[in-house]
């Protein structure tokens, strides 16, 4: 089914917004101190990535 | 507090900074994107996926959130008295607006004069709208239905007309009073939102805690099955039932119990903007004996159930073609009469919730950010929850001791 007008939007939206929230996560990761705050980034990195690529696949 | 520089020289964020950072971050994603973006979507694809992500977000929001409060960053506030009273008092100036429109003919909700159907604290910081069923229609919470007397599990007493309030016996009927002792929520949510929060902002027909108007010990949808077991006036096409928020001699119940925090745009708590939902107990169309699943079997049920034209509790109630989980896609119609949002507009479904006496309807701590709202059903429509799969020991429990004693009179 095509995109339409507001879901290609949202689609794009959503791929800058995790993209910068990547681009956060990796420069958090090497700036926290507490070892528990850097593993919460890491996770929170690897669903990054996994909304990314959800993401993606509806861009066609 | 950790605070280094960087090898730029420039001031380095603290661990605070960053979780708060990342706390706001994923919160604005969840409610800027994935919210709408769900609301928005017309590829069913597209739109699970967008479901997944703002699910994603919450989830992500509530482990910084975990986070920030393990290191005592994030303090929450009970609310003051003043806001507390505020809060009461918008709860009974919507019960009066709504309980003169039920008498020409509109909605009929309730909240217990005198007794807090919603037990707790609730912390927020919103633009409007806050509180239990904030622009609720027909929404419940706690304590049982009006007409019923007794103890929630004496199912047998309601049978009994003589048992019957006068005024539910009527055919347009007032509302009772005299709510005694009964928690609907105990229990603490803390929220931040725009635009309302805390049980069932939005919310139509919604219940949670308490028991349903008809039936006691909750969810015996083989209750219902027998017309003859059920009072005269639930057999009714319409008339009769109006009102309720007579909660004789019920003592000691909760109808949830744990703590919820909260942060969103558009109302959170249970069933924000969620119609027809509810928990703390189980609907009882839901569950037969053993959690078998019994969906609409409109035949056997009573007349005001089964909706249909008609006025007063059968109402026109349409809850047609929803799917177990999903948000249902039909909405709930027909507020016209007494008793309807609670008792029968369901249409050919009847849905009922209930929690058993003396139990407990959901107990646990929720925390959630999210702009439409979390908390049980937030946003769904029928949708399953905790609760669902918690009291199974309670059913049986119930329908040991209460089933056997009110299908027997």
């Amino acid at each position: 089914m095509q995109l339409t007008q507001t879901e290609a939007w949202y689609l794009g939206e959503s791929i800058k917004g995790e993209t910068l929230m990547s681009q956060k996560l990796t420069t958090y990761r090497e700036m926290a101190q507490d070892p528990k705050l850097r593993e919460l980034i890491e996770n929170l990195e690897r669903s990054c990535e996994r909304h990314l690529s959800l993401l993606s696949t509806h861009v066609k | 507090m950790t605070e280094v520089s960087g090898s730029t020289g420039r001031k380095a964020m603290t661990d605070r900074e960053i979780a708060e950072d990342l706390l706001a971050g994923q919160k604005y994603l969840s409610n800027y994107y994935y919210a709408p973006a769900v609301l928005e979507a017309a590829d069913p694809a597209l739109r699970s996926a967008f479901q997944e992500l703002h699910a994603d977000a919450a989830n992500a929001a509530k482990s910084v959130f975990d986070y920030l409060q393990s290191r005592g960053w994030y303090q929450v506030r009970k609310a003051d008295q003043e806001t507390l009273a505020h809060l009461q008092n918008a709860v009974i100036q919507w019960r009066q607006a709504v309980n003169s429109s039920a008498n020409t003919g509109g909605n009929n909700l309730s909240m217990n004069q005198g007794q807090m159907g919603w037990t707790g604290t609730q912390s927020m910081e919103g633009q409007s709208g806050m509180g239990p069923s904030s622009v609720g229609h027909s929404a419940r919470w706690g304590g049982e239905s009006s007409w019923m007397p007794g103890s929630a599990s004496q199912m047998h007493a309601a049978q009994q007309q003589s048992s019957i309030p006068d005024w539910a016996r009527g055919s347009l009927g007032g509302q009772g009073g005299n709510w005694q002792s009964s928690t609907g929520w105990t229990g603490t949510q803390y929220g931040e939102g725009q635009s309302g929060f805390g049980p069932s902002s939005v919310a139509q027909g919604a219940r949670w805690g308490g028991q349903p108007s008809w039936m006691s010990g909750g969810g015996q949808l083989h209750g219902t099955q027998q017309n003859q077991n059920l009072p005269q006036w639930s057999q009714r096409g319409f008339g009769g039932q109006s009102g309720f928020g007579v909660q004789q001699g019920v003592t000691g119940r909760q109808g949830w119990t744990g703590t919820q925090y909260g942060e969103g745009q558009s109302g959170f708590g249970p069933s924000s903007l969620g119609q027809g939902a509810h928990w703390g107990g189980e609907p009882s169309w839901n569950y037969g004996v053993g959690g078998q699943y019994h969906s609409g079997q409109s035949a056997n049920l009573p007349n005001w159930a089964r909706g249909g034209p008609g006025m007063g509790q059968g109402g026109m109630g349409q809850q047609s073609t929803f799917i177990q989980g999903q948000p249902s896609l039909g909405f709930q119609q027909g507020y016209g009469g007494s008793q309807q949002g609670i008792g029968g507009i369901q249409g050919s479904h009847t849905w009922r919730s209930s929690i058993q006496t003396g139990n407990v309807g959901w107990t646990g701590t929720q925390y959630g950010e999210g702009q439409s709202g979390f908390g049980p059903s937030s946003l769904g429509q029928y949708g399953t929850g905790s609760w669902q799969s918690a009291p199974a020991n309670q059913r049986q429990d119930w329908q040991q001791s209460g089933q056997s004693g009110w299908q027997s009179q």
